[in-house]
């Protein structure tokens, strides 16, 4: 339990969360996101930036969203009571916008005038095209051919919204391709670009960010059980992906010991199959390589495509008391690193 | 700081002649063609060595490098593989200075003390890791020092005063500046910023100052020899491997031949011969 305890308190100084997380970049990066750091500390000292967000979460977002009794879920699984917290009913239909907002306010703050993100089922693209639209900002968003080709209304929405989407066909053309593209475009426009990142992933302080903006999901969730049911929940389930939406949901209960935080990732054809699954948390343990136990490949030079936030940037620490349940049967649709498959989640029940 | 990569810069100061760095990537296009370029860049004119370790996301590249890459891995690259190579190289060469280059997964998952142990053994003299910056590089410092081995620290047109006290500190061999704001063998920086660049570097550091990103042509080494220490070239040599063939490292070394004919008469017109 001490883990939970020592949880707020992270990341440390150096960026850290035990023994993720940091800034593993370029050193043409590095002046940025120290810059970055900088900025995020002053906007988390000044009033206005919360009341700005506090207003548009709630007359723009539509926050908060709900918290849904699932009365024939919970008869049909026939044991817990089965509530859902809504995050898909906000604008743009996922929970990614509660942390594009935040990240775009910052950059106006920060006097950035282009706007870049990376997007895996386009999601998180979407979100920041929307909300570029609603500030008057250029958006380049960095996307696989594969993931291109796959999601086409994604592709359609963001366009639609003014942003110009670059299909990736370098490596495997997939997310985390599209987020060393990004990468590469921001440490060549240095100057007037913000790079928005909708994963928690990426170099300090970014996870932080992702994690503080994300946490209005389970503030709100945390107060809505105690309202309808008065008492804090036994178990709390996301699935993973890339990681915004469970660290949201679980950051306001991790002091809250009685709750059993249960994150479940998707092990496609299994995670002792090489690039065959997307558990960046389960599926990457060789034992010799304990400081990064998920680095299975890494020496051999190889990052596992399905994985894409498995190496460079390590993100959230596997350790603690918290059950990570993989699924052996992924449904094809389920999508990785960007956004929450809600099929993955009612399978986060029947597996919890 | 080796003696090899010391005394090749004294060496080249002496003589007042700006190094030739050349960039390869280890088994690209194979083992053996690449062995075949290591062992002929000396005699073409390489003064110092980078040898390439292979990564599937190497974020800090242009396509040229990327592509490079994904050759050697499906070549069977790896960082042992490297490691393999440069004592391969190293059993026929004892002088000339060879540095690895590349990002920090690979390392991370031998361990730093093992890769170090192991660069040691292969005789390479020091590593550049794009993506571990000062704030990170602590365990690969402390094993290096240990095997006497150079961390070479890297130094951009975004690194201020204050920034570039904190690249310094540690930093060992040779300071590589990367001339321009953006990814390898793409734009290149202007002359003039260049110099006001390695002006300023020479500035902070007795460190011999080395310029590269996006530096191709015999015209750009010259131009960039006059000043700076050593001129760093890549992807231009890649791209020879690239184009693919039976002559491939034909071709790289006779690239090599003259970039550092360039290189090697950058300063030669202030009346001292090269």
């Amino acid at each position: 339990m001490d883990v939970r305890r020592n949880w707020q308190g992270l990341p440390d100084a150096e960026g850290r969360f035990g023994q993720y997380g940091g800034r593993f970049v370029a050193e043409t990066l590095m002046p940025l996101v120290l810059d970055l750091e900088r900025a995020y500390r002053a906007a988390q000292a000044d009033p206005a930036f919360a009341a700005t967000m506090e207003d548009f979460w709630t007359h723009y977002v539509g926050r908060p969203s709900p918290l849904y009794f699932a009365e024939r879920l919970t008869a049909h699984f026939g044991g817990a009571k089965i509530y859902f917290k809504r995050d898909e009913l906000n604008h743009t239909g996922a929970h990614k916008i509660n942390n594009c907002l935040g990240q775009v306010l910052l950059a106006q703050r920060m006097g950035k005038t282009r706007i870049i993100a990376e997007t895996g089922a386009g999601q998180h693209g979407v979100a920041t095209a929307t909300v570029c639209a609603r500030f008057g900002l250029p958006c380049v968003v960095f996307m696989g051919a594969t993931d291109v080709e796959r999601q086409k209304p994604n592709v359609f929405r963001m366009k639609l919204l003014g942003a110009e989407v670059r299909a990736v066909t370098n490596g495997a053309a997939t997310l985390k391709d599209a987020m060393n593209e990004a990468l590469r475009d921001w440490v060549t426009n240095v100057a007037d670009t913000f790079y928005c990142i909708g994963t928690a992933a990426g170099p300090h302080p970014y996870p932080e960010m992702v994690r503080d903006f994300q946490s209005v999901i389970g503030r709100e969730a945390r107060a809505q059980i105690l309202e309808r049911e008065g008492r804090l929940p036994d178990a709390v389930v996301a699935c993973i992906g890339g990681g915004s939406n469970a660290i949201g949901l679980f950051h306001p209960f991790i002091e809250d010991e009685g709750v059993k935080l249960i994150g479940v990732e998707a092990a496609g054809h299994g995670i002792d199959e090489r690039f065959e699954h997307s558990a960046a948390i389960n599926g990457g343990a060789p034992r010799r390589a304990a400081r990064q136990p998920h680095l299975s490949f890494a020496e051999r030079g190889w990052a596992n495509p399905r994985r894409p936030f498995d190496f460079r940037w390590p993100r959230l620490s596997r350790r603690g008391p918290r059950a990570f349940v993989s699924l052996r049967h992924r449904p094809r649709r389920i999508s990785r690193g960007d956004g929450c498959g809600s099929a993955g989640s009612v399978q986060a029940l029947r597996a919890a | 700081m080796t003696h090899r990569l010391s005394s090749r810069f004294a060496a080249l100061k002496a003589a007042n002649r700006a190094a030739l760095v050349t960039y390869i990537m280890a088994s690209d296009p194979d083992h053996e063609t690449c062995l075949e370029i290591l062992k002929g860049l000396p005699a073409a004119g390489a003064d110092v060595i980078e040898l390439g370790f292979p990564f599937s996301d190497p974020m800090a590249d242009g396509v040229s490098i990327q592509l490079a890459a994904q050759r050697a891995l499906k070549a069977g690259g790896s960082l042992r593989k490297t490691l393999e190579l440069a004592k391969r190289f190293r059993a026929t060469n004892a002088d000339t200075p060879l540095i690895l280059m590349g990002y920090a997964n690979p390392v991370e998952s031998m361990g730093y003390e093992a890769f170090a142990q192991a660069m040691h053994e292969a005789g390479a003299d020091g590593a550049i890791i794009v993506d571990l910056p000062p704030e990170e590089d602590g365990p690969l410092r402390a094993a290096f020092a240990a095997h006497d081995l150079s961390i070479i620290r890297l130094a951009t047109p975004t690194t201020d005063e204050k920034r570039l006290t904190k690249v310094l500190e540690g930093a060992s061999g040779f300071l590589y500046y990367v001339s321009v704001a953006g990814v390898t063998g793409t734009n290149a920086a202007t002359h003039e910023a260049v110099r006001a660049a390695v002006a300023r570097l020479k500035g902070a550091t007795d460190l011999p100052i080395a310029v590269g990103f996006g530096v191709r042509t015999p015209e750009a080494a010259r131009a960039i020899g006059e000043t700076a220490d050593a001129v760093v070239v890549g992807s231009a040599f890649v791209d020879e491997i690239a184009a693919g063939g039976e002559g491939a490292a034909k071709r790289v070394l006779r690239k090599v031949r003259e970039l550092s004919e360039a290189a090697r008469s950058a300063r030669a017109k202030e009346g001292q011969p090269a």
